[in-house]
């Protein structure tokens, strides 16, 4: 057995009444196991069942023996069976050694696979993980299916019915290898994957068949699904009051894609136009898909290019003849932090900020001082363009952000072409200049500004902060969380971090990309239309990939609390088990609620754990309880940019 | 930034609450027999009752307060209306009461009518101040921060004095070993300086000093990180101090109130029964 994780260990007990098993581990000692698997092998090693070899990785296998290298140097045992428990990260370099094929140079591209499962090795499978399936139930199918089809006895999918099922709700008499076929075939993004890629789109998807008049999603939702019209058209409704203006999209077009890249709110209603059949992906597996092929990254990239032109400065280069300048047109990345352009720089471009936001800010009096913060959907550097002075301001990517950068060339270029586009243009040069000249913001707002974008906030939609001269700590917010949420507050308002009088929680701020729904096995992690990112308790696992991925510490791994009993007798019973609590009820005291009701319990009832965060009380009529419950007003939940403007005016 | 409970809504509650003062002067000064005003009369029944709608009203706070509910509910607003209703129940008891006080029940509801109001205006006060003062005393650190630092100075003094006389390395180690905080309630909030053990090591040091026998670069090292101690201390006092007043005003507030709610129903009671 190769590995040290909770698999290897498990695959080695559940071996050991019938084989004579060794596992080797590169690791010194085991730390990603759970405590339990780690002691039960212990225990094995004790009694002999098992030898545990630490600090050794197989270097050679042969028929019938097995050479390691080892920290005392090289050993060899004899051996039938190699099982290596490698994770659920694909080892890559591993994989291409074996002579695999990827499709494409991502780092999460995925195997170039038959609809059997076989690589591009002859007779070598691949299924589960390394599949790109991370589920346990998908591993199991696919084992049986790949067992099948070496037998020679090939079965259908395990996902067949379900995908039929599919295909009924919207009432398509069809097969699915003839719906995928005809999807492949109508719409162009979807023509290079394989038919396993399709499937696999299929299932994340959901199948919708529109009349005229019905909406695929409204202006205004949160809502980052990508939409794919199979057949009939769409309108996309440019002004909400008129019907009739619209632009109409047709079968093999695809929207919802700047939802998707920039994680904003929807700009457009889209209502049928015909009579439609779309497929409606979700944003991870579509995010992955783009990960993983080229054509389709590049197909959406060069959408996006035109319709965010489109919307910004009402300009259509959907036309054959502008598809040397939009080649011409890069997507640049920044990291957070990193600078676009510097003050006194010459600047030779502009940038059409398409995911992520930026801090514009300027030297004065020493200090640099920052002027504004703008998100997806506004363009930085024109001045440059216009004026031909050098940068008048340096700006910063305050979260990890995407412009697409537009030369001068090729703005002038277009600029000729479309005189509104320069006209429009040059009215936001002069608003910007004469808002520059008017800078009273003065450094206190300058401060609270960056010590908010330090704190991440450019990457939420929704934040949750204290007036700390006006919070009385009483802890009602907390109470009011925990009580609307099965006894576990989600908030804890003591932590975070303060600036002056404004403080930040440790809460969810529901970020444009939520990072914790990027890795979550089951897909338990979804997104309202009003924002709200929310933990479906059903679906969690309890794994705690979340909880590792969320970089602002905001979802915790809980046990679930015991029900709170209802009714007057039942709760004076269960204060008296606890005469602590009966006491905060007589001096009229608020209870708070333990933040870690999880510490101190061990292993018992492990697998009853589940990730929770704030859902911004989503089902809950009046909004946030946190903000309800607050008796001083003092906690406010709103948009990053409501906030800064308020401190703006506050200043 | 956010704008404090007395302004919620552009002052929404002070106007209504004013508006209900005004009123009831005018029926009171309207009704009013020529004998003068007492709970007896018909202007006086209208001015007890509404006083009595008003303190139900205002006690139901402290159960909409811990009733959580979904639905459009904003306990802000709650509090700003439960804070300015006081002007109208002022006014309308001591009318109501006909400016006179007895030592009997009336008086006794009367008396702890006032008591919780004078009681809720301190609350108020604390609630106004406080919260600021503590923000302002914590610079950015929480509690548990400043504890650390604490306890890493505490370290460093003991690493100094540990090479100097054994009298100052005692009063050092006597000093470390006691609790930053007091024990008692009452020590917590009143003088919670008061018999501190490191203004007393700081004597000794001092003293020790003027003997002339110490290298004075050690003692002068000492000494600051003594003082920065000893700075740390009182910031920590204080937060402990302006947490618990925070709390303990509503130990008063509302056990008062409790207290109120009984004596009106046995004023009410009696006076419907005996007259």
């Amino acid at each position: 057995m190769v590995g040290g994780g909770d698999s290897a260990i498990e695959t080695a007990l559940a071996l050991i009444p019938h084989n004579r098993v060794t596992l080797c581990y590169r690791g010194g000692e085991f730390s990603r196991a759970k405590l339990g698997n780690i002691q039960a092998l212990e225990r094995a090693a004790e009694q002999g069942h098992i030898k545990v070899m630490f600090e050794s990785t197989p270097r050679e296998i042969e028929s019938r023996t097995v050479h390691l290298d080892t920290a005392k140097g090289n050993a060899t045992l004899p051996c039938s069976v190699v099982i290596a428990r490698l994770g659920a990260t694909p080892p890559r370099p591993f994989m291409e050694r074996c002579g695999i094929r990827f499709h494409g140079s991502d780092a999460t591209a995925l195997p170039e696979l038959s609809p059997t499962y076989e690589s591009s090795v002859p007779g070598l499978y691949i299924i589960g993980a390394l599949a790109g399936y991370p589920l346990i139930k998908q591993a199991l199918n696919q084992g049986y299916e790949v067992v099948e089809a070496i037998a020679g006895n090939p079965v259908p999918p395990t996902d067949e019915p379900l995908l039929l099922e599919k295909l009924a709700v919207a009432h398509i008499e069809m097969g699915v290898d003839a719906f995928i076929d005809k999807t492949r075939r109508l719409v162009p993004l979807f023509a290079g994957l394989t038919h396993l890629q399709m499937r696999e789109l299929l299932a994340k998807s959901r199948v919708h068949s529109l009349s005229p008049g019905d909406p695929a999603f409204f202006a205004g939702d949160y809502s980052n699904t990508f939409w794919s019209i199979v057949s009939g058209s769409m309108g996309v409704l440019i002004d909400p009051k008129d019907p009739g203006r619209k632009i109409l999209l047709n079968s093999g077009d695809f929207f919802g894609e700047m939802g998707l890249i920039s994680g904003r709110r929807r700009n457009a209603t889209v209502v049928a136009d015909t009579t439609s059949i779309l497929l409606e992906t979700d944003r991870r597996t579509m995010l992955r898909l783009i990960a993983s092929s080229i054509p389709v990254q590049k197909a959406l990239d060069r959408a996006f290019i035109v319709r965010q032109i489109h919307r910004m400065f009402g300009v259509s280069l959907d036309d054959g003849r502008f598809a040397p300048l939009l080649d011409q047109m890069r997507i640049e990345h920044y990291r957070p932090s990193q600078t676009i352009y510097a003050e006194g720089e010459q600047g030779d471009c502009m940038h059409l900020i398409r995911r992520g936001s930026v801090m514009v800010d300027r030297h004065i009096g020493g200090k640099s001082v920052v002027l504004a913060y703008l998100q997806a959907g506004n363009y930085v550097g024109e001045m440059a363009l216009l004026g031909r002075v050098p940068r008048t301001a340096t700006v910063r990517a305050a979260v990890a952000t995407e412009t697409i950068r537009i030369d001068a060339d090729h703005f002038h270029q277009l600029a000729e072409l479309f005189p509104d586009l320069k006209r429009q243009v040059h009215k936001t040069y002069q608003e910007r200049l004469a808002a520059n000249a008017d800078n009273r913001h003065g450094e206190q707002t300058s401060d609270a500004i960056q010590f908010l974008i330090a704190q991440g906030i450019g990457e939420g939609t929704d934040i949750l902060t204290i007036d700390e001269s006006l919070c009385v700590r009483c802890g009602n917010c907390e109470t009011a969380c925990a009580q609307m949420h099965g006894g576990i507050s989600r908030l804890k308002r003591d932590s975070g971090s303060t600036m002056g009088n404004l403080h930040l929680p440790i809460s969810c701020r529901h970020c444009e990309h939520p990072h914790c729904m990027a890795e979550c096995p089951p897909d338990a992690i979804h997104r309202e239309k009003g924002g709200e990112v929310w933990i479906d308790a059903a679906q969690c696992i309890g794994c705690g990939q979340c909880e590792s991925n969320c970089p602002y510490g905001v979802i915790r791994i809980v046990e679930e609390a015991p029900p709170t009993p209802e009714g007057f007798l039942p709760k004076i019973l269960q204060w008296g088990k606890n005469p602590r609590w009966l006491w905060h009820r007589l001096l009229f005291l608020q209870r708070r609620e333990d933040p870690y009701p999880e510490a101190g319990k061990g292993m018992k009832g492990e697998k009853d754990k589940l990730a929770v965060k704030c859902d911004m009380c989503r089902n809950i009529a009046g909004g946030p309880s946190c903000v309800r419950f607050c008796p001083t007003g003092a906690a406010l939940r709103t948009r990053p940019e409501t906030l800064l403007e308020r401190l703006r005016r506050t200043h | 930034m956010y704008g404090s409970i007395l302004s919620h809504r552009k002052f929404l509650h002070l106007k209504r609450a004013l508006l209900l003062t005004l009123l009831m002067v005018l029926m009171a000064s309207a009704l009013s027999p020529p004998q003068g005003l007492s709970g007896s009369t018909v202007a006086g029944y209208i001015l007890g009752g509404t006083a009595l709608l008003l303190i139900l009203f205002m006690v139901w706070f402290g159960v909409r307060k811990r009733r959580i509910v979904p639905g459009e509910i904003s306990l802000s607003s709650w509090l700003s209306s439960h804070i300015y209703l006081s002007i109208p129940l002022a006014t309308a008891a001591t009318l109501h009461a006909g400016l006179h006080l007895d030592a009997d029940l009336h008086g006794l509801t009367f008396a702890l009518l006032w008591l919780t109001l004078l009681s809720g205006v301190v609350g108020l006060a604390i609630y106004l101040r406080i919260p600021e003062r503590i923000n302002r005393n914590r610079e950015g650190d929480s509690r548990e921060e400043m504890v650390m630092q604490l306890a890493e100075v505490e370290r460093a003094c003991m690493e100094t004095a540990i090479a100097l006389p054994d009298t100052v390395a005692a009063a050092v180690a006597h000093s470390s070993h006691a609790l930053a905080v007091h024990r008692s309630l009452w020590r917590k909030v009143v003088r919670p300086e008061k018999g501190c053990p490191t203004v007393q090591a700081i004597r000794t040091i001092e003293c020790q000093s003027h003997e002339g026998r110490i290298d004075p670069t050690l003692l002068h090292n000492l000494l600051t990180l003594m003082n920065r101690k000893l700075e740390l201390l009182r910031r920590i006092r204080t937060d402990v101090r302006d947490h618990l007043l925070l709390k303990l005003w509503l130990l008063i507030h509302v056990p008062l109130s409790m207290g109120l709610i009984g004596a009106l129903t046995l004023h009410v009671v009696s006076v419907f029964y005996f007259y």
